[in-house]
């Protein structure tokens, strides 16, 4: 099969990617496992500063990671859906109109498992997150209680993601993985894919990691005695 | 039973009375240990609760702007809780009465461990109160933990582990 080794996803899309995926282990690691709660918050701060910066590599970033060029209406998305079945892959420069539901909606989910994290407090009082003291112990337990249930929504999701790309992988023989990796996918023709420039990461990466300064502080900063 | 039958009845009735009676006295005697039991297992479920507020309070005024006020307040409820925490586990206060108490039959199972566990609490729990009283905010800081430690040293072997 004739075709062009093409550059589709960019090092930053790349890198956010599997840094979430660590990321998401060592937050569940380090709650349900080690219950090492001090790295649990460390992890979820770093996982802002992902969210953070992938929303903003949406809108700032390269061609394939611009929400822009992947979300479809649904329309678009339903004549997608419909050929699903064709075991010939019609290979898309990025997210296919499904894949980017399940980009927003793991967005969507890590944004509210970080955010009730920030305001969530245990059961004993003893562990809390950075905002939790702007709330009472019955509304940070119920921020607790969110967070349970939105990481079981995101547990679900990351299947879905997992059993779509095993789908692919099988069925249609379209590898996924491998270009997640390297970044490149051999394509009928160079889509011409945009790619953003140097300062657009950097100015993303001084946002997210402020972002993510700022909520691991609970914008308290300094502390006196008594 | 013949003619004069009649005192037979009478003593079959009495004794009857009496059965009846004695069954209906014993099942509200239980009925009301009970009812004392589930008073003694909601009771316990509000006093860990405030014992949750206190702990938070202490904790969010240690990681801002401690208020020396505010940590001594509560860390002398952390201390009377604690003094009172062996009390809250009457016999027969557990899941059996209230299916939602997470408190492990090894409490009553295992006497001589719990009471050493809380033994261990009322110790770390009048450090706390007493390093609240002289001020000095990273003695509270090192006894919060101690605390936190002596709770979650019994929490382990006699509370369920939730999922």
């Amino acid at each position: 099969v004739a075709g062009v080794r093409t550059r589709i996803w960019d090092s930053p899309t790349r890198i956010v990617h599997w840094l979430l995926v660590i990321l998401l282990g060592v937050s569940w690691w380090s709650a349900e496992v080690a219950e090492r709660l001090d790295w649990h918050r460390w992890s979820g701060y770093a996982i802002i500063a992902l969210v953070v910066f992938r929303i903003y590599w949406g809108f700032a970033g390269s061609g394939s990671a611009r929400f822009a060029s992947f979300v479809k209406g649904p329309r678009e998305t339903l004549a997608y859906m419909k050929t699903l079945p064709d075991r010939a892959t019609k290979d898309m420069p990025g997210h296919n109109p499904m894949g980017a539901l399940s980009v927003l909606a793991i967005l969507a989910a890590l944004t509210v498992q970080v955010t009730t994290g920030l305001f969530a407090v245990d059961v004993d009082g003893f562990e809390s997150g950075p905002f939790s003291y702007l709330v009472e112990f019955e509304t940070g337990r119920l921020f607790a209680t969110v967070h349970h249930w939105s990481f079981k929504t995101l547990q679900a999701l990351v299947l879905l993601h997992l059993a779509a790309i095993a789908f692919y992988l099988i069925y249609k023989r379209s590898n996924l993985i491998g270009p997640m990796i390297t970044g490149r996918r051999t394509l009928d023709q160079d889509p011409g894919l945009a790619f953003a420039p140097l300062w657009r990461l950097v100015l993303g990466v001084v946002i997210a990691a402020a972002v993510a300064w700022v909520a691991s502080k609970g914008f308290r900063f300094g502390s006196d005695g008594f | 039973m013949t003619a004069n039958g009649d005192a037979p009845v009478t003593v079959k009735r009495v004794v009857t009375a009496g059965l009846a009676t004695a069954l209906v006295a014993s099942l509200a005697g239980h009925a009301m240990a009970q009812s004392a039991a589930l008073k003694a297992a909601n009771d316990r479920h509000e006093h860990f609760e405030q014992l949750g507020k206190n702990f938070k309070a202490v904790k969010d005024s240690l990681d801002g702007k401690p208020d020396r006020a505010v940590i001594v307040r509560n860390a002398n409820a952390i201390k009377t809780a604690s003094d009172r925490l062996p009390t809250w586990f009457p016999q027969g206060s557990g899941k059996e009465v209230r299916p939602k108490s997470e408190a492990l039959p090894k409490i009553w199972s295992d006497p001589a461990g719990f009471t050493a566990a809380a033994a261990k609490l009322k110790v770390e729990a009048g450090k706390l109160a007493q390093v609240s009283a002289k001020g000095d905010v990273s003695a509270v800081r090192a006894q919060f933990q101690a605390t936190a430690g002596a709770c979650s040293g019994c929490h382990k072997v006699y509370r369920e582990k939730k999922s």
